[in-house]
């Protein structure tokens, strides 16, 4: 890995400081508790993964028209 | 190709993920990548995230997390969760995501996809707090 500023990753934690200093104690907890319980349910465990292929959609863009995975992927 | 599930405009990380794809954007043009931003708001929602942050990528609807569930990233939020949202953060997740995504959330998640729609590259984590940083994709880009 080449020295980088990672920006995004440095708000990130910023915005875990925010949260910490501004919610009451019992809905941190809760917060914390949830967040832990979702690890341990190993919801990602069944993601799509390196090397899977992502099968072609169609959903709407902001403008509400259809939008195709496949022809943006053919495109670049 | 570069594919991100994000929460919300509610969500503070997704807004300061999506920010940084804009600020990477060029870079990871000169590159030869798109950007698709994919959350299960109503439209009206993904046009505002562009505006608020000047995105120039795709922000695309995914009502009832029908996609996410595609790449296995969608989980039922707890009731407990949904009551702190909306005390706490005067948040109510129908009035983003429309009946059928009030109650389910895509993990956040970013897939590098090659032109022949296969995974190269991915970062799934149900802490949704942590990303994979837009500056971080870009290195990676530069070693395909």
């Amino acid at each position: 890995m080449t020295t980088q500023s990672l920006l995004t990753t440095h708000e990130l934690e910023e915005i875990n400081k925010q949260i910490a200093s501004s919610l009451d104690e019992p809905s941190l907890q809760t917060l914390k508790i949830n967040a832990e319980n979702l690890v341990k349910s190993q919801v990602a465990e069944k993601a799509l993964k390196i090397g899977d292929s992502v099968p072609d959609f169609t959903l709407k863009n902001s403008r509400d028209k259809d939008f195709n995975f496949y022809d943006l992927l053919a495109k670049s | 190709m570069i594919l991100t599930f994000y929460r919300g405009n509610w969500c503070p990380y997704c807004n300061a993920e999506l920010r940084g794809f804009q600020r990477e954007l060029p870079e990871m043009k000169a590159l030869g990548a798109e950007v698709l931003a994919i959350s299960p708001q109503k439209p009206s929602f993904s046009e505002d995230m562009q505006e608020q942050h000047q995105l120039d990528f795709e922000v695309l609807s995914d009502i009832g997390n029908k996609i996410a569930k595609d790449f296995g990233l969608v989980f039922q939020v707890s009731d407990e969760i949904l009551n702190l949202y909306n005390d706490k953060f005067s948040l109510d997740l129908k009035k983003y995501n429309g009946e059928e995504g009030s109650r389910e959330l895509p993990i956040p998640a970013t897939y590098i996809i090659s032109p022949e729609a296969k995974i190269l590259n991915s970062y799934i984590n149900p802490d949704y707090s942590k990303r994979f940083d837009p500056e971080a994709i870009v290195e990676f880009l530069e070693t395909l």
